[in-house]
Order: C-alpha cells, then sequence, then structure tokens
C-alpha cells in the first residue's frame, strides 16, 4: 500500500482554510503533507493534522536573485524547515542549487514574460544528481496556464523531465494548490506525469516513495547528534 | 467468431465547488477537456462518456476506454471550471463494472 504525500500546499494565510485543507487532503487519501510557509509550521496545527491522520511537514520556497542571496538563505532556513525548495529564475541559481546539498527540491515555474525560461539542461540534472535534490512538477503550473500557453508548459516539463531521468534526478510530483478548489487526489496529480512520458510506476513513485524518502531523510538530519549521512552521535554510551 | 470488445473502466467522480450543474454541462466540461488536452483523436481513443450524474449529490460514472484511464485521469485533473464557475473533478473510485464500482462506494 502507498502511503501518498503532497510535499506542496501554500499557505492560503487563513487558518480556517488550512484546516479545511488539511480534513481534505486526508479525504482525498494523502497521508502526509508540506505547507509552504514564511514560517515554519507551528505545533498546534500539527496536531490539529494528526487529527485527520496528517503528517504536516513544513516548506519553505527560495526566490533568490543571485548565488549570494542563495547561499544567504539557506544559511537562514535549513535548520527551521523540513523541505527546503529553490525556485530556479536564472541559471547562476539553478546551478548553485543543483550543487547544494542543503536544497531538496528544485523548482523551475513558468515565466509569465516573453523571456526565455530555464530549465533543467543536462548539466544541471548532472549535479542535482549528485547532490540528491528532486525536480519538482506542480499540477498548479498547468492548472493556472490557460489552453494556449499549457501546450508550451508541457513541452518545457518534458524537455525537463526526460533530463531527470537520464541522469537519475528523483522526480516528484505536488499539486501546489493555495486553495481547496485545487487540490487534487494523489493518482490524479500521478496521471499528470503521464503527459510528460513518465511510466505508471514512476508516477506513483513521485507522489509517495520519492517525497517520503525526501521527508524521512530530512528529519533525520533535522534529529540532535546528526554529523553527516550515515553518521550520528550517540551520548550515554560507555 | 465472436470477438472480445475493448475493455473500459468506470470512474465514480465527485464535483467539488461552483453552481449547481446540469449533467449536460459536465458531460460537455469532460469532453471538452479531452479535446483540449489530446484532440479529436484523443477523444476518439479515450471514448469518454458521462454514464450517470447525480446533480443532488453532485456525484456520477464516468466511462473510459481502459487502456487509457491514466490519461483520462489526467483531463479530469485538469478540469477547474464548469459552465463558467470554478470546480474540480475529483476521482473517488474506478473499477472495471459498475455493479463492482457502486459496491466499492457503498462499503466506503
Amino acid at each position: 500500500m502507498r502511503r501518498f504525500v503532497d510535499l506542496n500546499i501554500r499557505d492560503p494565510g487563513d487558518p480556517r482554510v488550512l484546516t479545511e485543507m488539511l480534513e481534505l487532503a486526508s479525504k482525498l487519501g494523502f497521508k502526509g503533507i508540506a505547507v509552504a510557509s514564511e514560517s515554519p509550521s507551528p505545533q498546534a496545527l500539527r496536531d490539529e493534522a494528526r487529527i485527520f491522520g496528517i503528517d504536516l511537514a513544513s516548506r519553505v520556497d527560495l526566490r533568490p536573485r543571485n548565488t549570494n542571496e542563495l547561499s544567504k538563505a539557506l544559511r537562514r532556513v535549513r535548520r527551521k524547515f523540513e523541505i527546503v525548495a529553490v525556485h530556479c529564475d536564472n541559471k547562476a541559481v539553478s546551478r548553485q542549487a543543483a550543487k547544494d546539498h542543503r536544497v531538496d527540491i528544485l523548482t523551475f515555474p513558468p515565466l509569465k514574460t516573453g523571456r526565455s525560461r530555464v530549465g533543467l539542461d543536462p548539466q544541471g540534472a548532472s549535479l542535482a544528481a549528485k547532490s540528491n535534490c528532486a525536480y519538482e512538477v506542480s499540477l498548479s503550473d498547468l492548472l493556472d496556464s490557460g489552453a494556449g500557453e499549457r501546450a508550451r508548459v508541457l513541452v518545457n516539463l518534458k524537455r525537463d523531465i526526460w533530463n531527470a531521468e537520464r541522469e537519475g534526478v528523483p522526480v516528484l510530483a505536488t499539486s501546489g494548490a493555495a486553495t481547496p478548489l485545487r487540490m487534487r487526489e494523489p493518482r490524479a496529480i500521478a496521471s499528470i506525469t503521464r503527459l510528460l512520458d513518465l511510466p505508471e510506476d514512476k508516477g506513483l513513485d513521485a507522489v509517495s516513495l520519492i517525497p517520503t524518502k525526501i521527508l524521512e531523510r530530512n528529519r533525520a538530519k533535522l534529529e540532535p547528534g546528526f554529523v553527516s549521512p550515515g553518521v550520528r552521535e550517540v551520548r550515554g554510551c560507555p | 467468431m465472436p470477438v472480445r470488445g475493448t475493455g473500459r473502466r468506470y470512474l465514480a467522480i465527485s464535483l467539488d465547488g461552483g453552481d449547481a450543474c446540469s449533467e449536460q454541462e459536465v458531460s460537455d466540461a469532460l469532453y471538452q477537456a479531452v479535446r483540449e488536452l489530446f484532440g479529436y483523436l484523443g477523444v476518439s481513443s479515450l471514448r469518454p462518456r458521462l454514464i450517470e450524474y447525480d446533480e443532488e449529490t453532485r456525484k456520477g460514472t464516468v466511462r473510459c476506454s481502459r487502456s487509457h484511464t491514466r490519461e483520462m485521469r489526467a483531463a479530469l485533473a485538469l478540469i477547474t471550471e464548469i459552465s463558467n464557475s470554478d470546480a474540480a473533478v475529483r476521482v473517488t473510485g474506478a473499477s472495471g463494472t459498475i455493479k463492482s464500482l457502486k459496491s466499492k462506494a457503498a462499503s466506503k
């Protein structure tokens, strides 16, 4: 039985709406949710989520303009949030984010202007694979784009996923929902990957196995005594 | 010689948000979603059809080709409005026959 996790629910700003979204997530079959917000999720909200059978995690989305800003922001947030995602708006930021072990998710939002979009190119994918960064496909990117724009978004996502698959970058599918109406069931989010030529099992992994692994890995890192992957300080031993 | 028909898959759907929609409006939205995403060729492959829809409970059943169930789910997921009001279509169950789909829904 798969354990479905949505690592990108945007904080609607209204606690009542957020509670409604947590309840809906539980009904839709999710077991875990990461709420993207400027501040970490308070314990009260985590307890409330647990009532619905949801494991709540906190996520922060960084939108740095240059590599300096990225480094500063990572130093500031890494120990506070379970998930750190970086919006890559230019190539320098995308390269630096792909190299950095502190980044969990790379996201390439579709550009509204006529500028050429930065995507996951083979070099970036190679760096991301080495640092274990995941590539995020957000359903909201498709829902927010008009009929004509959607074709362009799909072409870009397909190209990125092709590069990610070739280099072995984990692909993650999320809803990116900011309202209950934009939330979809896990298999619907997974089915979007069908449009991007991902096989069915990988599509399902993108909403279950991959996000669960990211969450577990980061929670282990945030535990006291963590030194580096595979090494932890054990106290109280003779 | 009898020829086995192409497999079908039945999806139980539920509508959320928006105003009350008629069966025809939901059916139109369904066709439009498949046509926008996959074109007329896609419509012929997916063979989407709204079998039934209850306007009160806002639940219904959609039939599609078994080999294109993922595509059908994707098209349903991308529906954001029905007859000019915001809406979401969510699949609550899937089965090979209407009978088992209903018994699954009853047991939930």
